[in-house]
This record gives structure tokens, C-alpha cells and sequence, in this order.
């Protein structure tokens, strides 16, 4: 059983998945901290960080920048700055469309054309999987860089309704753009000739019908904008399959961990169990389940048994009045005590069952996945945006169990 | 929760209490066409259908249309699942669900207008891939949906509806819906689509017949996005501000006068005590977290803002209930007679 410290140290990628809202961010942030402080030259890449986070990391508004975490940012937090190095990215969706468009399309003119183009301005962004998609560019271009190699990436996944998403999204924007249906249906448009405003293929009565029927539901003019737009990214489709393809090989690398980060409920809990088998299912490495934001039990210290903490808490409320009425005499206070203790044993004993039914829950993940390793984090009770509030995330998660 | 509470910490408004700011709030619920926004799971849906039970029940013809999920609104309004046409389900409630798949096919049909030709056309295998390449295709036709329906007219030439609420599907997707009729009819060069979405936009731009509401829970995420979502609002999307509205809002544990009782308690070393001040430490903790984010949702909104109280252990029908009390006792009505008057 190895520690999230272990898997840090020795991942060269390290992809944080899950559902959105149960810390993805913060964790992500603080494995990459513990990675620097281990001494390795780290980034993290987020997708959708909360401003303040990326704020106490140190970046700007602006994305796409690797910026470091200064040195003195940490001395000035309180802690010892890292012997490695902790770098953090904002991946931002316009931005990354143009780098690509910029960097790969290969026809100068059709390249700003595409920049240009009505849609592409509006709709990049829009296009569905495009921010899974520019996570994978990104990952590509970090973890293959020659200048400046890193020796650990962490991606933070863009959060989806579905964590799986993440695996699927890419490619299907893909063949969404590319594909015989695209090709077929818009080739009147690309070929125009001269004169005419269609050409070609368009005489057969088949795509007659079809392409018309087509421009009265989208409007013939939306049509031909778009086809433009398609046929410009034409160029640049077996760039996108063959990054896409030298993506995932880094994914399946031995070098690569799939960190699961999720929350011991019910709706987290049943999302990271079909992540699980899905990476299972496509042979990638999972290093196990993160159940972050437990709920403490607070009877913990007294007995790990319902029942005794049923007697537990029953003892304890009329040593609980006692001492509030003691209290409230000594101050001259006039509390209703009896309701107070009553409201607090209640609070308490509503906590445990939570933190109990939270066990159950990760005693289920365990039954169903008996080779998956969780690892539990308690409530910080702190709102994980500043460097001490990450550094202490960081060690609970270093030391969970 | 019984117990000493500060009134300030009750359910309810956020901001002083104002006969003249109540009037105000009961005129944005009162528009012809609100749409209910915010992160998921939030309780946008359980939102949607108390304010859609409530329009009814005063007596307004109301549509409540939902996106993709076809029993949300079946389950907080105690319902038949909803389907792809309206569908009375209380007295002078109806329900509709909308899907992409759905809403293209209506519309498509509604331009092509024989059902042949729609089955040529657009079951065919590789035009249902083009259309789903087109970015925000989707999101325009159930826009357009919603606009039918919001100016449809009965045989006597009344609209069918007095009121629609629009439960949004989640923050991305909700500003996609509504920023793509302005989108499409300032990109796209002319031609019927151009014209659907220039009326499409009128639709959600009007400042008296339209307004967005935001929703929102305590917590970090939740508020950000209702925030970012209203930037939009006021923004790109040019809609007129509803309300904001804070779920699961929980009533302090302590009052005032008690932290320091519960403060002293932890002085003394019982270990058999240690559990209920430890308890009551990360409670307090949350629920100042939780004051915050409130406190920086009502700020960032400059709107109205409600807040709904925590129903734990309710779900469905009974949720809706609590929350429509809740919302009353907010607004400082007396309780509605259940039915239309």
C-alpha cells in the first residue's frame, strides 16, 4: 500500500479526475507542492481554478503562462520553499484553439483565414470536448518539451458532468469535425466553382435534396460560413489524430498515474467507481481513490461503535447540563442549558451518523474494488486557497490512510 | 432547529427587511418569462418548480420546461414524468421537457413540414453526425422551443401561457442557451434562422417581460459561477436581473450569548465532553464559512437575494412544500390557499 507521497515521487504524469466540486484543484495543486518539495521541477496545469486559488499561486488572469511559485511567496506563507520547483498553468480554451491553429495548421493564408472565421471567433470554445481536447494539446506539449524538462506534469482535468468525458471527449470532437459525413456533405461548398455558388455534387438529386432541406433548417448562408470553417480545419485533422494519438501513449506510460479524487458520498463515490473501471477497462494505471472533505466522527476518540457512542452521547447529556449550568451560574448568564445540551448532543450524534455512513460508503468501494487504494482526507475546515491552507492539505494528504 | 436564533439568521432576505424591496422582489417573480440559472446541484430544479407551483396557483397559466431531465420537476411537483409537449399537470401547471434530439426534430419539422422528407433528410445516418458537429445547434433549437411556446397563442388569440419558467440546464450549457439567438443573429448572414433568432432574442432581452435567477448554495464553487453567470447576464446575454436565491442556508447551532458557554466548556479537560465542543468548533467554523460566501454572493449580485433553509431529510413533494413556505414566510405573504382562487 503506497502513500499519495510515493506515487508523487515517481510519476512523471500524474492526471487528477473526478467530479467537479470535492477539491480536484486544491489536490492537484497540493501533489504538485509535495512533488517540488520533494525536489522535483513540477507543474501543475489547471483548467478552471477558483480565482483565488490561482491568485495564491501566483497567476495572472491571463492563462496559457507557465508561471512559477515564487520562492518567496512561500518564505512570505510561513513555509520552507521547495527544493524542486513548483510551476502552475491556467489553460485557457480560446487561447490554446489559436496556439494550435497557429502552430500546426499548415497553409498560411487558410490559417488566418480560419482565425478569421466568422464561427471559429464564437465558437471554439463552444465546440463540445474542446476543453478535454486542449488539455490533451497541452499535456502533450509539456510532458515532450526537450528545453527546460519537467520532471513531473499534473493535470488537473477540466470538470464535466461525467468524469469520463475526459477519456472520450477528444476524440469524439474529433470525428465530430472529421468525418465522412463532414467531407461528403460540404464538398459542394469547398469546391464552388467560379460563377456558381455550387458545384459539382451537388447536382445529384440525392445532395440536392439533403443540402437543401439543410440550408432551410440552418439558413444556406450559416451553411456555407460553416463549411469554411470545416473545411479550413481539414487541414489540420491529421495533426490533431496524431497528436491525439502520441497523447494517449503518454497516458498509458508505466510513468503515468490516474489519480481518482472524489468525496466519501453517494454521487462522487458511484462517478470515481465507474472511472475506476473505466481506466481499468482501457489498461491504465490507477493509483487510487482520493475521498476527499471526510466528515470527522467525533466520537472517534471514545469508541469506534455505534453503540457505545449511543451511550456515550446519553451519558454524557446530563454531564453536558451540568457543566453549561455551572458555567452559566459562574457568569451570571441566563441560558436555557437543558436545550443547549440537548441541540449540541443532537449536532454531535447527526456529525457521527454522517461520518459513519461516509465509512459504509468506502467499505462498499472497497468490497466492489478490492485492489483499489483509497485514501481518506479529513474536513480541513478551511477553505483551500491560500499557500498555508494548500501546505496543509498537502500534508493530510501525504499522510492519508 | 429549535432554540434562540437571531432573526437576522432565519431563512429569509439577506438584506433588511423593506415593505418597498418586497414589492420589488414579488415583481421579478411575476415576469412573463424567468429562467432559473445556477451550478449543478444547487437545487435549481426544486427552485424552479416551487416558483412555477406558486405562478400557477395565483392563478397564471404556467409552463415550466425543463432540459433533458424528464423527472426533476415530476419529483418536486409529486407529478407524471414530464414529456416532449406541454402537459397539464396541476391545475393551471404544465410541464414540458426538452431535449436537443427532441427540439431539432420539431423544428425541423416545423420547416420542412412533411414528415417524409424530415425522415430523408434528417434520419439519415451521416446528417445527424453534421448536425451534431454544429456547435450550439443544439442549444438554438431548444431555445427555439422556449420561444414558441412563450408566444404561442390559444384559438382565441391569448397566449397559451401567462407564464414561463425556463429551469435551465447547468451554468455552460444555460449560457450557451441563452447567449446563442443574439450569437446566431449577429453571425449568421440572413435567411430564416437569422430571423427565428433575432425574435429569440428579443424574447430573452426584454427588460420588463424577461429575468434570470440565480441559485446559489453557501459554498465557494456555487457562488463563483452564480456570480460569473450574472457578469454574463448583464453582459453578452443583456437579460434583466431576477433574484438570487441561497439553498440549504442552516440556522446557527449557537446563538450569540451561547459560544461563549460552549467556549468555556472546552476548558474543562472531561474527555467525555471533548466530542461536543469539538462538534461544535467545526460546526461554527462551516457556518462562518458558509455566512461568507452568503455574505459575498449578496454583494456581488446587487439583486434582491432569498434565502431558503436547509430541509434535510426532505425530498420531493415535501421539499417543494418546506421551500414554498419558506419562500412566503420571505416575502412576508400570508400562506396561499392551495388551487387557483
Amino acid at each position: 500500500m503506497s502513500g499519495l507521497g510515493d506515487i508523487v515521487r515517481d510519476a512523471r504524469v500524474l492526471v487528477a479526475v473526478g467530479p467537479g466540486g470535492v477539491g480536484k484543484t486544491s489536490t492537484s495543486a497540493a501533489l504538485a507542492m509535495e512533488a517540488a518539495r520533494l525536489g522535483r521541477r513540477t507543474i501543475v496545469l489547471t483548467i478552471d481554478p477558483a480565482r483565488r486559488l490561482a491568485q495564491s499561486l501566483g497567476l495572472p488572469e491571463i492563462g496559457n503562462v507557465e508561471r512559477a511559485v515564487a520562492p518567496e511567496a512561500f518564505t512570505r506563507a510561513g513555509l520552507a520553499p521547495p527544493s524542486g520547483r513548483l510551476t502552475a498553468m491556467m489553460l485557457d480554451i480560446k487561447q490554446s484553439w489559436d496556439e494550435v491553429v497557429r502552430r500546426h495548421h499548415p497553409d498560411p493564408a487558410r490559417r488566418d483565414r480560419l482565425l478569421n472565421n466568422r464561427f471559429y471567433v464564437a465558437l471554439s470554445s463552444a465546440l463540445a470536448g474542446s476543453q478535454e481536447y486542449m488539455a490533451m494539446e497541452k499535456l502533450h506539449e509539456l510532458a515532450s518539451r526537450a528545453e527546460d524538462p519537467l520532471d513531473l506534469v499534473v493535470l488537473d482535468t477540466p470538470p464535466s458532468s461525467h468524469a469520463i468525458d475526459f477519456l472520450e471527449a477528444p476524440s469524439k470532437m474529433i470525428d465530430a469535425l472529421d468525418n465522412d459525413a463532414t467531407r461528403w456533405l460540404l464538398e459542394p461548398f469547398a469546391s464552388r466553382g467560379r460563377g456558381g455558388r455550387m458545384s459539382g455534387r451537388l447536382f445529384d438529386l440525392g445532395s440536392s435534396i439533403v443540402v437543401r432541406s439543410i440550408g432551410r433548417f440552418t439558413g444556406l448562408e450559416m451553411l456555407e460560413a460553416l463549411a469554411e470553417l470545416l473545411s479550413c480545419f481539414q487541414d489540420m485533422f491529421e495533426g490533431f489524430r496524431h497528436r491525439a494519438r502520441a497523447t494517449q501513449a503518454i497516458l498509458a506510460a508505466p510513468t503515468t498515474r490516474f489519480v481518482v479524487v472524489a468525496a466519501p458520498r453517494p454521487g462522487p463515490i458511484t462517478e470515481a467507481e465507474q472511472f475506476v473501471r473505466r481506466l481499468e477497462a482501457e489498461k491504465l494505471a490507477v493509483a487510487g481513490v482520493v475521498l476527499n472533505r471526510a466528515t470527522p466522527d467525533p466520537f472517534a476518540a471514545v469508541d469506534t461503535t455505534t453503540d457505545a457512542a449511543d451511550t456515550a452521547a446519553e451519558r454524557a447529556r446530563p454531564l453536558l447540563r451540568d457543566a453549561l449550568a455551572a458555567i452559566a451560574a459562574e457568569r451570571g448568564a441566563t441560558a436555557d442549558v437543558a436545550a443547549l445540551a440537548d441541540r449540541l448532543v443532537e449536532a454531535a450524534r447527526a456529525q457521527q451518523a454522517e461520518a459513519q455512513a461516509e465509512a459504509r460508503l468506502r467499505a462498499r468501494l472497497a468490497e466492489r474494488l478490492p485492489n483499489l487504494q483509497t485514501w481518506r482526507v479529513p474536513e480541513l475546515n478551511a477553505d483551500v486557497h491560500s499557500l498555508p491552507a494548500l501546505d496543509a492539505l498537502r500534508r493530510a494528504l501525504v499522510d492519508a490512510r | 432547529m429549535d432554540g434562540p436564533v437571531a432573526a437576522a439568521d432565519a431563512p429569509g432576505r439577506d438584506l433588511v427587511p423593506d415593505p418597498a424591496g418586497d414589492t420589488d422582489v414579488r415583481r421579478r417573480l411575476d415576469r412573463r418569462f424567468q429562467v432559473v440559472a445556477g451550478k449543478g446541484g444547487v437545487g435549481r430544479s426544486v427552485f424552479a418548480a416551487t416558483l412555477a407551483r406558486r405562478l400557477a396557483a395565483r392563478g397564471h397559466r404556467t409552463l415550466l420546461l425543463e432540459v433533458n431531465a424528464p423527472d426533476s420537476a415530476a419529483r418536486f411537483l409529486g407529478v407524471e414524468p414530464a414529456v416532449d409537449a406541454p402537459r397539464e399537470v396541476l391545475d393551471g401547471l404544465f410541464l414540458c421537457r426538452m431535449t436537443p434530439a427532441g427540439a431539432m426534430k420539431e423544428y425541423a419539422l416545423l420547416v420542412l413540414r412533411f414528415k417524409a422528407l424530415y425522415q430523408l433528410v434528417f434520419e439519415n445516418r451521416l446528417v445527424k453526425y453534421l448536425l451534431r458537429s454544429i456547435p450550439s445547434l443544439a442549444e438554438f433549437t431548444m431555445m427555439g422551443k422556449v420561444w414558441y411556446h412563450a408566444t404561442e397563442r390559444g384559438p382565441d388569440g391569448r397566449p397559451r401561457f401567462d407564464r414561463v419558467v425556463l429551469d435551465a440546464p447547468a451554468t455552460g450549457h444555460a449560457i450557451t442557451m441563452l447567449a446563442v439567438s443574439r450569437l446566431v443573429a449577429d453571425t449568421v448572414p440572413g435567411g430564416p434562422m437569422r430571423d427565428a433568432a433575432e425574435k429569440m432574442a428579443a424574447l430573452v432581452e426584454d427588460p420588463n417581460d424577461a429575468c434570470l435567477h440565480l441559485v446559489t448554495l453557501p459554498e465557494e464553487m456555487p457562488v463563483t459561477e452564480a456570480l460569473e453567470l450574472d457578469a454574463q447576464r448583464g453582459g453578452r446575454l443583456a437579460m434583466a436581473a431576477g433574484i438570487g436565491v441561497v439553498n440549504r442556508c442552516r440556522s446557527p447551532l449557537l446563538a450569540a450569548d451561547e459560544h461563549a458557554l460552549v467556549d468555556a466548556l472546552a476548558a474543562s479537560s472531561d474527555p467525555r465532553l471533548a466530542p461536543f465542543v469539538a462538534t461544535a468548533r467545526s460546526r461554527a467554523f462551516r457556518e462562518a464559512l458558509e455566512a461568507e460566501h452568503r455574505a459575498r454572493f449578496v454583494r456581488g449580485l446587487g439583486a434582491p437575494v432569498i434565502t431558503l433553509p436547509e430541509a434535510s431529510g426532505k425530498d420531493g413533494v415535501a421539499l417543494t412544500d418546506a421551500l414554498a413556505a419558506a419562500l412566503d414566510a420571505a416575502l412576508g405573504d400570508a400562506r396561499t390557499p392551495e388551487g387557483r382562487s
